[in-house]
């Protein structure tokens, strides 16, 4: 079984211009991830949402609050969760495969080991035959598709996403949301997702947690009740979804300044 | 083939005429012991190679050089980089790396030949001297001018110092480190001609000097055109060099 997360009751301010603690970013979040739990943290931009996320993975300390998993204290990055980035991080002096097998190196997996993951991501991403290439020779869509099995490729218990899809376009951004999904059910992960698109939160999420800003905080917790598997355009033309997206709309459009 | 030659044919007909009226310029106007003709270059060429000379005293330049500016490299490129690592490090060495690159280093001639003599050790210490802090300070800010994202991508898959240096930092400087080399390439060239002049005289440095005291202003020229001729091979070297490490920056930046 996977391991869950539990956020215990976090703040994080940054300091001001004078030294003294400034206006919270986040305040007082607590909320607990359920293992193999698919939770979204939607909401607008300016709400904390992936300073949070950072937290959880430990590449940011909280000014209060702390975060388990398994029992354990998250101070630092650890190979059991993995990031996958906005805007996709990859090494430029690396190849694909060499991208995809980093976690891997560090980690200290030998090179045979390494090589058979590293192949196997390969083809569940769908990246055969560009093992070779350096990352400005593919595009966007097939860049994530590297950070998504880079991520994947350490078998982590917690994949952290910050808006994976953020910088795609439509079309590649909605090939990627299948095929994710599909990896995602054959090989169930505890997954925090950071995105501000409604859509992309109810075909993915078991759970979103919908923040407000000015401070950082929770204003609601909805469950999608939706079943799975879910085919995108099946539940698009649902009377629930519509429901939902109704729902998140109105907590949403609330927050922003309209 | 045939393309490539014809396209050069206009540059290469220019310069044929550049030299052409250096050539006339020297037999009409400019009298012989100001500017020798190219012709008089080519000669002295000619008779310093059939000679021997030439070759000895390339050799001669060539071997302080290499080991000089190689040791420079070595050891500037491990400065560089422990001071872009370590901040306690940089905020220690700064101000003396930073004089030390300001100041003309060939100022310490007289101290150099104190400590070291005129003989080889002491041409190869100016050569390293002259050469190693501005590759220091190259290494030292292709290190520290490493985008944020890639360090907090190392971070993020839970890297260990070593490993973001070996994997992260090294790759990632790469290209502001050749860059310093081949400043430093340019500087280590003066370095041993100022070597050779001003400590016991070998090497091309010796046939400047040779040469100049006797007025063979011909003869001035071969060490002159063959330091140039060295500095473009030099440096082509390490342009290949540098495409060869990083490939991946292939399109991006050429």
């Amino acid at each position: 079984m996977v391991a869950g997360l539990s956020v215990k009751r976090i703040c994080k301010a940054f300091p001001d211009a004078t030294g003294a603690m400034g206006f919270p970013v986040l305040k007082d979040i607590s909320f607990d991830a359920k293992p193999g739990e698919f939770i979204s943290l939607i909401g607008p931009s300016g709400c904390g949402k992936t300073t949070l996320l950072r937290i959880m993975h430990g590449l940011d300390t909280p000014t209060s609050g702390t975060i388990f998993s398994r029992d354990k204290k998250i101070n630092a990055p650890a190979h059991d969760r993995a990031f996958v980035f906005q805007h996709f991080n990859l090494f430029p002096w690396r190849t694909v495969a060499d991208n995809i097998g980093y976690g891997l190196e560090v980690r200290g997996d030998d090179r045979s080991a390494r090589q058979d993951v590293v192949r196997k991501m390969v083809s569940l991403v769908g990246l055969n035959g560009f093992e070779k290439h350096y990352p400005h020779e593919i595009s966007g869509g097939m860049q994530q598709r590297v950070g998504i099995a880079r991520a994947l490729s350490l078998n982590p218990d917690i994949l952290l996403m910050d808006e994976p899809f953020g910088a795609l376009d439509a079309i590649t951004r909605e090939r990627l949301q299948r095929d994710i999904a599909d990896i995602l059910a054959r090989t169930p992960k505890t997954t925090l997702f950071v995105t501000h698109n409604m859509d992309e939160a109810i075909y993915f999420s078991d759970r979103i947690l919908v923040f407000g800003t000015k401070p950082g905080r929770i204003v609601e917790e909805v469950i999608v009740p939706l079943q799975r598997p879910r085919q995108a355009d099946v539940i698009r033309g649902s009377r629930e979804f519509a429901d939902l997206r109704e729902h998140l709309w109105s907590l949403l459009s609330r927050e922003m300044d309209l | 083939m045939l393309t490539y030659w014809r396209k050069r044919l206009p540059d290469v007909t220019l310069h044929l005429g550049v030299l052409l009226l250096w050539e006339i310029a020297c037999r009409t106007v400019i009298p012989p012991m100001f500017l020798p003709p190219p012709s008089a270059i080519v000669a002295a060429f000619a008779e310093t190679s059939r000679t021997g000379e030439l070759w000895t005293q390339l050799r001669q330049t060539l071997s302080v050089l290499s080991v000089g500016f190689g040791l420079a490299a070595v050891t500037g490129v491990i400065v560089g980089v422990a001071m872009g690592t370590s901040k306690t490090l940089s905020r220690f060495l700064d101000p003396y790396v930073n004089a030390m690159n300001a100041m003309p280093t060939v100022a310490l001639v007289p101290v150099v030949i104190i400590w070291l003599g005129l003989g080889y050790e002491a041409k190869v210490f100016l050569t390293w001297l002259v050469s190693f802090f501005s590759m220091v300070i190259s290494a030292q800010t292709g290190v520290q001018n490493i985008p944020f994202s890639y360090l907090d991508t190392a971070r993020a898959f839970a890297s260990n110092r070593w490993a973001i240096i070996r994997m992260v930092v090294l790759p990632a400087a790469i290209p502001f480190i050749v860059s310093g080399i081949r400043i430093g390439l340019g500087r280590a060239l003066v370095g041993v001609v100022v070597a050779e002049m001003f400590t016991a005289l070998s090497g091309l440095g010796y046939m400047l000097t040779n040469y100049g005291n006797t007025f063979k202003i011909n003869f001035v020229f071969v060490p002159i055109v063959t330091l140039a001729i060295l500095s473009i091979v030099l440096n082509s070297c390490l342009q290949w060099a540098e495409k060869k490490l990083t490939p991946w920056n292939r399109g991006r930046n050429h």
